[in-house]
């Protein structure tokens, strides 16, 4: 029974009907961990005590009745969101010891409903990067290919989840480390609205892109956990007033037609041809489902990159300076004035990622190269935005592919930054403007002989969060490639 | 920009960063290949750049202390070099 659960729907039901109960259904993806993980190593930390309790809780409200979209389901969270008594790392070593003393929004909101919290992912140390590598802890293994990466850097959401460790995983995006990841492992990867869910509580990176998302292996399941996580808060200045994942959204609409508008620009170069191929016949299947397709000119897409990272490593080097190992953090340090305390403590406990985008937003905010570095980049996202502004005024949504090839191989990129930062190509704009998009699987290429999924890149209006993923719905049901499972890799 | 070994030194200077012998000899190539990318940006024509996110409006609350638990504020500063309830630093001059 507890076997055929993949979904979060289908564990509602079960759930619901009392088939199986939560603390089963717990126990079930714990043991799943304990023996699945130390292959994939997907995860920071395993919270099984925390589990068990939550679980039990959530079976008594479930006996009493009560009922809820995420009431007993197990999940996990990146480990870059704070976790009230557990570790919180952000897989970094200046961070090694640090025990969160409050829960984010995001993780109050889920204990509230009943979620029941697993433990935490592994991710790029900060969420600086495009693979997961960066971590300082453990390299993630993709469950597709276990000599691939699972992208990042939300990669140990997006590998547990596809390896079946959790019903889903909360993971954040900043310029695509929802989306990305999502592509690579086969996942629903839904990036929301700048605004739309809290941040309070997550180790910020880039403070005027960070979002938080769920990966998932349904559009419907995304949607069901967004229902619980979106919404305002008095502790975020920049959270949206309202919810509308609230009430119950109809995601199959058979009478819904879009208007769809396809980037030729964003088919030549870097693609994978087969990709394209694929690319094209989803077109095909949406026109003949009675979808409107045009193209679109983003003439300012070419910018998204360049301009994404000189505003991302320019707001990591003020947020990161917050790191001087003062009141909590990795200590041992034998400096004994506070200007080398502090280059000691920072230079041990970030990684070189961390310190090359520290060094690089240094830089584009130094005095002579702001106005030509900084100010440019800034003018640069006006351009994306209106770009976007104008097609949504025209068009529904937006599809792309959500990177240009599938999954790469462990250490193929890692010591090229440049080609690293470009895995972001088709999603930075999206993050610049603060536009929901949303991957879901595409197909999959085959590469010694392993099937290696790909994804489609949805990306809609500012606020029109449930459009995406309405849109998403439609696409997913073409060829419904969600639902192949990467368990026989494993 | 070509970044020379002093421009690493100084960035890192202003960072707060110790680099390792590795970083010192790596960054320098790769802050130029990066800076050669975003070059482009250059060719940007000059709008305004008044971030005024549609549909945003600040989120304010009533100014009222919360009082933590004290085993919470201890979580907050347990790896702090503390004495007499305060937390310690190295010497400023």
């Amino acid at each position: 029974m507890i076997n055929n659960i993949y979904t979060i729907s289908q564990a509602r039901k079960a759930l619901d009907e009392g088939s199986v109960s939560s603390l089963e259904l717990t126990q079930f993806f714990l043991r799943r961990i304990k023996e699945k993980d130390p292959i994939i190593k997907s995860c920071l930390l395993v919270d099984e005590v925390g589990a068990l309790a939550a679980a039990k809780l959530a079976d008594k409200r479930l006996k009493s009745g009560e009922r809820g979209p995420l009431l007993g389901i197990p999940y996990l969270a990146k480990d870059i969101l704070m976790t009230k008594g557990l570790k919180t790392t952000a897989a970094s070593l200046i961070l090694e010891n640090y025990i969160a003393p409050y829960d984010a929004t995001v993780i109050q909101k889920l204990k509230e409903a009943g979620a029941v919290l697993l433990g935490k992912t592994n991710l790029d140390e900060f969420a600086h990067g495009s693979s997961t590598e960066t971590s300082a802890y453990q390299i993630t293994h993709n469950p597709w290919d276990l000599e691939r990466v699972p992208g990042g850097s939300s990669g140990g959401s997006a590998a547990a989840v596809a390896a079946g460790l959790a019903l889903f995983a909360l993971g954040t995006d900043t310029g695509g480390s929802i989306r990305q990841p999502a592509s690579f492992c086969n996942l629903s990867g839904f990036k929301p609205s700048y605004g739309r869910v809290s941040r309070f509580g997550l180790l910020s990176m880039t403070s005027s892109t960070d979002t938080i998302g769920p990966l998932t292996r349904t559009v419907e399941d995304a949607a069901l956990v967004m229902s619980v996580i979106a919404g305002s808060d008095l502790k975020d200045a920049t959270s949206l007033k309202d919810n509308p994942f609230a009430s119950s959204l109809k995601l199959d609409n058979k009478e819904l037609k879009l208007k769809i508008a396809i980037v030729p620009e964003f088919l030549e170069g870097a693609l994978d041809l087969r990709i394209k191929e694929a690319f094209l016949e989803t077109v095909k299947e949406l026109k003949a489902l009675g979808h409107e397709i045009i193209e679109l000119d983003l003439k300012a897409s070419k910018y998204s990159v360049p301009a994404y990272y000189v505003i991302t490593p320019s707001e990591i080097s003020s947020n990161l300076a917050r790191f001087d190992g003062i009141a909590w953090g990795r200590r041992a340090n034998e400096a004994l004035d506070l200007q080398s305390f502090y280059k000691e403590h920072r230079g041990r406990g970030f990684g070189s990622e961390v310190k090359r985008r520290i060094m690089l937003g240094t830089f584009a905010l130094s005095a002579g190269y702001a106005d030509a570095y900084y100010k440019k980049a800034q003018m640069a996202r006006e351009l994306i935005k209106e770009d976007f502004a104008q097609a949504f005024s025209q068009i529904d949504l937006i599809l792309t592919p959500t990177s240009p090839h599938p999954a790469f191989k462990i250490g193929a990129q890692i010591n090229d930054p440049l080609a690293m930062y470009l895995e972001d190509i088709y999603l930075a704009g999206a993050s610049l403007a603060g536009l929901p998009a949303m991957s879901i699987p595409g197909g999959f290429v085959t590469e010694e002989g392993k099937n290696l999924p790909f994804g489609w890149q949805l990306i809609g209006a500012f606020q029109a969060d449930t459009l995406v993923l309405q849109g998403a719905s439609i696409l997913e049901k073409i060829n419904n490639y969600h639902e192949r499972q990467a368990e026989t890799e494993l | 920009m070509k970044f020379k070994e002093e421009d690493i030194l100084n960035i890192a200077e202003l960072a707060k960063l110790d680099l390792s012998q590795a970083e010192l000899a790596s960054y320098g190539e790769q802050l130029s290949s990066i800076t050669g990318y975003i070059e482009s940006l250059q060719s940007v024509p000059e709008t305004k750049t008044t971030s005024t996110k549609q549909g945003l409006a600040n989120v304010f609350r009533e100014d009222k202390a919360e009082p933590w638990e004290i085993d919470e504020s201890e979580a907050a500063l347990s790896q702090a070099d503390r004495e007499v309830g305060l937390v310690k630093v190295r010497r400023v001059l």
